[in-house]
C-alpha cells in the first residue's frame, strides 16, 4: 500500500482529468491521485468490484473529489449510495463541479458531501484548489482511521 | 275508718250519707217490706210530685203511679224479699203523679238489717223518658222509610264505601232481575259492564269525597243489555257521628220519556237542517194557503225575506197564470181528499218579489197533522239554467251543423257497424259523392278492400279504447296521385257516456308533407353539414392540443438551453482558457513575442464568450426562472443596489440621489435586475470629465394603476434615433474598448419590464446624458403569465 494519502476523482471529462493530475503535481503533491470516470466506476472502486476487485491496487481513498455532472451513474446518486453504505460514509467526498446552481448546490451539501467546490476557470486557480484541498484534507483535520 | 277534724267516725259517715242522698239527681229510695217507702231523697220527692222527702215515707207506689205499675213494681219487690236478689236496670214505663208517661231504668236490691235478715228493699233508677222517646221515633222513622222506599216508583240502593250493595228495594231488585239476597254484598261490577260500573263508582267516589248531592242523567243496561235512561240522584249516608259511611242512590228510569223526546228532537233537527241546507226553495202552508215556514232558498230564489213570505199566500210565489188552477187544487184536497196533483211535479213560471218570472219546477206534497189540520208543501226549484241549457243544446246543434258544413275539412260519422250515418259537403266534395251515395254505406262499398280493412280496423280500436287515434296515411288516387292525409278518429258518445260510434275528421296535408319532406331534408344536409364543421373543430382543437404540446416542448427545450449553455458551452471555453494558460506557462520560454500575444487574445476571447453565455442564460431566465409576484418596496430594492454600487461610487466620486419609490407588485429578483442593471450603465457610460449623478424619481397615478421611475444621468448620452436598438440583444453603441458589455442588460430591463406588463424606454441627446423611463403596473390585476418565451 502506498505512503501517501489517495485523492480519489470521479470525472468522466479527459481533460479535467489531466488539468487536475497536472495542477495536483504543480500543488507539490502530497497525495496520490487515482480517477475513475463515472459513479458506476466509483462505487466499483470503492466496493472493490469488477476491475477494482483487488483492494491493494484499488486502496481506500482518503477524500473523494466528485463531479456530480457524470454519464451513467451521476455524481448525486453516487453520492447518495456512498452515504447509504456503512463501510463508505465517513470517507470525505468533496464536489467538484462547474454548476453554480444553487439547488444543485444545496442538493449535494443534503446529501452529505463535506464541501462544494466551482471548478476554477483557470489552471491557477485549479492548482490553488488542489494545494488548499490537500492542505486542509491531510494536514488540518483529523479524520477517522478506518 | 279515721277520726276527720275531731268528729267520731259514725257521725260522718251518717252525714256522708245524707249529703249524698241530698245531692244525687237519681231517685233513690228505701222501701220496707210492704214496699211503703221509709225514706227518700230529695230528687225522688219531686220525681213523686212531693214537696218534702217527709211526704212520701209510710205512703206506696200505688199511691203515685198507675197501677198497672205499681202492681209490677210490688211483685219484683216481693221477690226481691223471697229470693235476696236484686233486679238490675229494668226499663220500665210508669205514669207519673202528672199523667205522662214515663220510663225509667230501675235497680232493685234487698235492705238488710245489722243481722243480715231482710228487711226491705232499696233501689235507684233514672229517667230515661227522652232517649226512649228517640227511640221510639227512629223505629218509626224507618218503618216509614221502608214503607216509602218500597213503594215509591223509584229504585233505591244504598252502598257503603268500598261500593258494596248494602240495601237496595224491591224495584231495584226487580231492574237487576234478582232477589235481594243475591244483591247485597256485591258490586256495581257484578252486574253492569267494566266501563258502566267503572263511571257508577266514580260518581260514587265523588259524592263521597265532596258530600254532595250529584244528580244526572245516565245511560245503563237492563239485564238484557237493552239502553236504558236513568236519572239519577246521590247522596252521602253519614253514620251517628256525621261521617260518610256510605251513598244513597235513587233513580228514576225515564227511558220511555226520554227515547220519544229524542225521537221528536231529532225529527225536528232533521226538519231545520233540510230547510236550512237545502238548495231547492221548500215553503209550507196551512190549509188557508198561509206560508207558514220557509227556507233561505226560498228567501234567495223569491227575493223576499222570511217575514214577509210568512205574511205570503203560497200561490202568490207563483205567475197569476197559475194561481187560480192551483187555489183549485188545494180546494179539490181538501174537499175531497184526493191528491190531484200533489205529489207530482210540474214546470210552471215563478213569480219574483221583483215581479220578475222565470221557470220554476214545483213538487207539491200535502198532509194532515194529528188534529185534523191539512198542511202542504211546496219544493220548487229554479230551472232557468236548464231551460238555458235546452236552448244552449239546440243553438249548439245548429253551430256543429254550420260549422261542419262549412269548414274546409272533411267529416263524416260511422255507427258501431261501420256503416255511415253523416258526411259533410266538403266530403261529397272529395269523394264527388252525394248523401244518397254515401250515408247508409260502409267502407267496403267506397273503398278497396284493403284500405276499407285498415279504416275498419283503427274504428274498432276508437271504439274499443275509447281514444282519440291521430294518423297520416298516403291516399293514392286513381288518376295516379299520391295524397296524404291527417285524419283524427274520435268516439261519438251518446248522452249516457256510451260510444255509439265515430266521427273521422280529415284533411288533404299533402302540400304540408311536400314542404315538411323539404325541411325534413334541410334539417338533414344542415346536420351533414354542422357534422362537417364539428369534425373539423375537432380537428383543429387536435391540432392546438399538439400546437400547445409542441409549445411545451419548446419551453422544455429552451430550458434544456439555458442548461446546456450554462455547463456543456462552458466547458469548452474553461479549457480553452486552461489550457492556453497552460501553454504560456510552461512553454512561454520556446514560444516568440508574437506567440504569446495570440495565446493572450485566445485567452480574452474565451473569458468574453463566457461572459455573453453567462448574461445569455440571464436573460433567457427572465421567463424560465420566473417567480409569482408578490409585493416588492421598490424604494428598499434601489437602496439595495445602490450599496451593492458603492466601490464604484467611490472610485468615480459619483452619487445616486433617490427620491420616493413606491410598493409594488411584481418579481423581486427581476426588479432589482432591472435597477442594477439601469444604474449601473449610469454610472457606466460617465463622461471622463465629470463625477456621475444619477437621479432616481417617480411619479405614482394611482387611478390609472402605474408608476412611472425615471433614471437620469449626466453621462455621456446618446443620439435618440438609436433610442429603441438599444435594447436589442448584444446591440451596443460603444466599441468594447471604450465600455465594457454584452450589449444584454438593457434587453434584461425591456424583458422584465415587459413580464410585469409594463414599458421602457429611453431619452437623450449626444452629450447630454440619458433618461430611462420605466413604466409599472402598481398591482398586476390579472393572474402573471404562465412561464413561457
Amino acid at each position: 500500500m502506498s505512503q501517501k494519502p489517495i485523492i480519489l476523482l470521479a470525472e468522466d471529462d479527459p481533460d479535467d482529468r489531466l488539468l487536475a493530475r497536472d495542477a495536483l503535481a504543480e500543488s507539490g503533491a502530497a497525495g496520490e491521485l487515482r480517477c475513475v470516470e463515472n459513479g458506476e466506476e466509483l462505487l466499483d472502486y470503492l466496493l472493490h468490484r469488477g476491475a477494482h476487485a483487488d483492494p491493494v491496487r484499488s486502496p481506500r481513498p482518503t477524500i473523494i473529489l466528485l463531479d456530480l455532472n457524470m454519464p451513467r451513474k451521476d455524481g448525486r446518486e453516487a453520492l447518495r449510495e456512498i452515504k447509504a453504505e456503512a463501510r463508505l460514509r465517513r470517507i470525505p467526498v468533496v464536489a467538484l463541479t462547474t454548476s453554480r446552481n444553487a439547488e444543485d448546490v444545496r442538493g449535494a451539501y443534503d446529501l452529505g458531501v463535506s464541501s462544494y467546490i466551482r471548478k476554477p476557470a483557470s489552471f491557477e486557480g485549479l492548482v490553488k484548489v488542489m494545494r488548499n484541498l490537500q492542505n486542509y484534507w491531510f494536514d488540518v483535520v483529523e479524520l477517522p482511521a478506518d | 275508718m279515721t277520726a276527720i277534724d275531731g268528729h267520731s267516725p259514725l257521725v260522718l259517715e251518717a252525714d256522708l250519707l245524707a249529703h249524698l242522698l241530698e245531692g244525687l239527681s237519681y231517685n233513690v229510695y228505701f222501701k220496707d217490706r210492704e214496699s211503703r217507702f221509709m225514706r227518700v231523697n230529695p230528687f225522688m220527692a219531686r220525681w213523686l210530685g212531693l214537696e218534702s222527702p217527709e211526704d212520701a215515707v209510710g205512703r206506696s207506689d200505688f199511691d203515685f203511679f198507675d197501677e198497672e205499675h205499681a202492681r209490677q213494681a210490688f211483685a219484683d219487690e216481693q221477690a226481691i224479699l223471697r229470693t235476696g236478689e236484686g233486679i238490675h236496670d229494668k226499663e220500665e214505663s210508669e205514669v207519673g203523679p202528672d199523667g205522662s208517661r214515663r220510663w225509667v231504668v230501675t235497680t232493685k236490691l234487698p235492705l238488710r238489717g245489722v243481722d243480715g235478715a231482710i228487711v226491705g228493699t232499696y233501689g235507684f233508677s233514672r229517667d230515661i223518658t227522652d232517649s226512649k222517646r228517640q227511640d221510639q221515633a227512629l223505629v218509626e222513622s224507618e218503618s216509614l222509610y221502608h214503607t216509602l222506599v218500597e213503594n215509591l216508583p223509584l229504585n233505591v240502593f244504598r252502598k257503603d264505601l268500598e261500593g258494596r250493595f248494602t240495601f237496595c228495594n224491591r224495584r231495584f231488585c226487580e231492574s237487576l232481575g234478582r232477589p235481594l239476597e243475591a244483591v247485597l254484598g256485591k258490586t256495581d261490577h257484578d252486574f253492569f259492564p267494566a266501563a258502566l260500573s267503572d263511571r257508577f263508582r266514580r260518581d260514587d267516589q265523588k259524592v263521597v269525597e265532596t258530600g254532595e248531592l250529584s244528580e244526572g242523567v245516565v245511560e245503563s243496561l237492563d239485564p238484557e243489555g237493552g239502553r236504558r235512561f236513568l236519572h239519577v240522584m246521590k247522596s252521602a249516608v253519614r253514620d251517628h257521628e256525621g261521617g260518610v259511611a256510605g251513598i244513597q242512590g235513587v233513580y228514576l228510569d225515564i227511558t220511555a220519556e226520554r227515547e220519544s223526546d229524542l225521537a221528536l228532537r231529532e225529527n225536528e233537527q232533521r226538519y231545520r237542517a233540510l230547510m236550512e241546507t237545502s238548495r231547492v226553495a221548500i215553503v209550507t202552508a196551512t190549509d188557508e194557503d198561509r206560508i207558514f215556514d220557509a227556507n233561505p232558498a226560498a228567501e234567495l230564489m223569491f227575493g223576499y225575506t222570511m217575514a214577509e213570505l210568512r205574511d205570503a199566500r203560497l200561490t202568490e210565489l207563483m205567475s197569476e197564470r197559475f194561481r187560480a188552477r192551483h187555489q183549485a187544487a188545494f180546494r179539490r184536497f181538501l174537499e175531497t181528499g184526493q191528491p190531484g196533483i200533489m205529489g207530482s211535479t210540474v214546470e210552471i213560471a215563478g213569480l219574483r218579489k221583483n215581479g220578475e218570472e222565470f221557470p220554476l219546477e214545483l213538487s207539491l206534497a200535502s198532509w194532515r197533522s194529528p188534529d185534523g189540520r191539512a198542511w202542504f208543501a211546496g219544493i220548487m226549484r229554479d230551472v232557468t239554467e236548464r231551460a238555458e241549457a235546452d236552448q244552449a243544446l239546440r243553438d249548439s246543434e245548429a253551430l256543429y251543423h254550420s260549422l261542419v258544413e262549412s269548414i274546409p275539412l272533411n267529416v263524416m260519422r260511422k255507427d258501431l257497424d261501420g256503416r255511415i250515418t253523416f258526411a259533410n259537403r266538403k266530403f261529397f266534395e272529395t269523394a264527388g259523392s252525394n248523401r244518397e251515395a254515401t250515408v247508409g254505406k260502409t267502407d267496403h262499398d267506397l273503398y278497396p278492400a284493403e284500405l276499407a280493412n285498415k279504416y275498419r280496423e283503427d274504428d274498432l280500436l276508437v271504439i274499443a279504447t275509447g281514444k282519440t287515434l291521430e294518423s297520416i296515411e298516403a291516399h293514392h288516387t286513381p288518376d295516379g296521385r299520391t295524397l296524404h292525409v291527417e285524419a283524427f278518429k274520435t268516439p261519438v258518445r251518446d248522452a249516457d257516456g256510451g260510444i255509439v260510434g265515430v266521427q273521422i275528421l280529415f284533411w288533404d296535408v299533402t302540400a304540408r308533407k311536400e314542404a315538411e319532406d323539404a325541411l325534413k331534408h334541410a334539417r338533414d344536409e344542415l346536420e351533414e353539414r354542422v357534422r362537417l364543421r364539428t369534425a373539423m373543430l375537432t380537428k383543429a382543437n387536435e391540432a392546438l392540443r399538439e400546437g400547445n404540446a409542441e409549445l411545451a416542448r419548446a419551453n422544455a427545450e429552451l430550458r434544456d438551453f439555458a442548461y446546456i449553455a450554462s455547463h456543456d458551452l462552458q466547458e469548452p471555453l474553461r479549457k480553452i482558457q486552461s489550457f492556453s494558460q497552460r501553454v504560456k506557462d510552461k512553454f512561454s520560454d520556446a514560444i516568440p513575442e508574437q506567440g504569446r500575444d495570440y495565446l493572450d487574445r485566445m485567452h480574452n476571447a474565451a473569458g468574453r464568450m463566457s461572459v455573453l453565455i453567462s448574461d445569455l442564460l440571464e436573460l433567457s431566465r427572465i421567463t424560465t426562472k420566473a417567480k409569482p409576484f408578490s409585493r416588492v418596496d421598490l424604494g428598499g430594492l434601489a437602496r439595495e443596489v445602490v450599496g451593492d454600487l458603492e466601490t464604484r461610487l467611490e472610485q468615480t466620486d459619483g452619487r445616486i440621489e433617490l427620491a420616493e419609490l413606491p410598493v409594488i407588485e411584481g418579481d423581486r429578483t427581476q426588479l432589482r435586475q432591472l435597477l442594477q442593471n439601469l444604474l449601473g450603465n449610469a454610472l457606466k457610460f460617465r463622461r471622463p470629465d465629470a463625477p456621475p449623478v444619477v437621479k432616481v424619481s417617480c411619479e405614482v397615478e394611482e387611478e390609472m394603476n402605474v408608476c412611472c421611475i425615471r433614471v437620469e444621468d449626466n453621462g455621456i448620452g446618446f443620439d435618440e434615433k438609436h433610442a429603441s436598438r438599444i435594447f436589442a440583444v448584444f446591440h451596443r453603441l460603444h466599441g468594447r474598448s471604450a465600455y465594457e458589455g454584452t450589449g444584454i442588460g438593457l434587453a434584461i430591463c425591456r424583458k422584465v419590464a415587459e413580464r410585469h406588463r409594463g414599458e421602457i424606454v429611453a431619452r437623450s441627446a449626444e452629450g447630454e446624458g440619458a433618461a430611462f423611463i420605466v413604466t409599472l403596473p402598481l398591482s398586476q390585476a390579472e393572474p402573471n403569465e404562465p412561464t413561457g418565451p
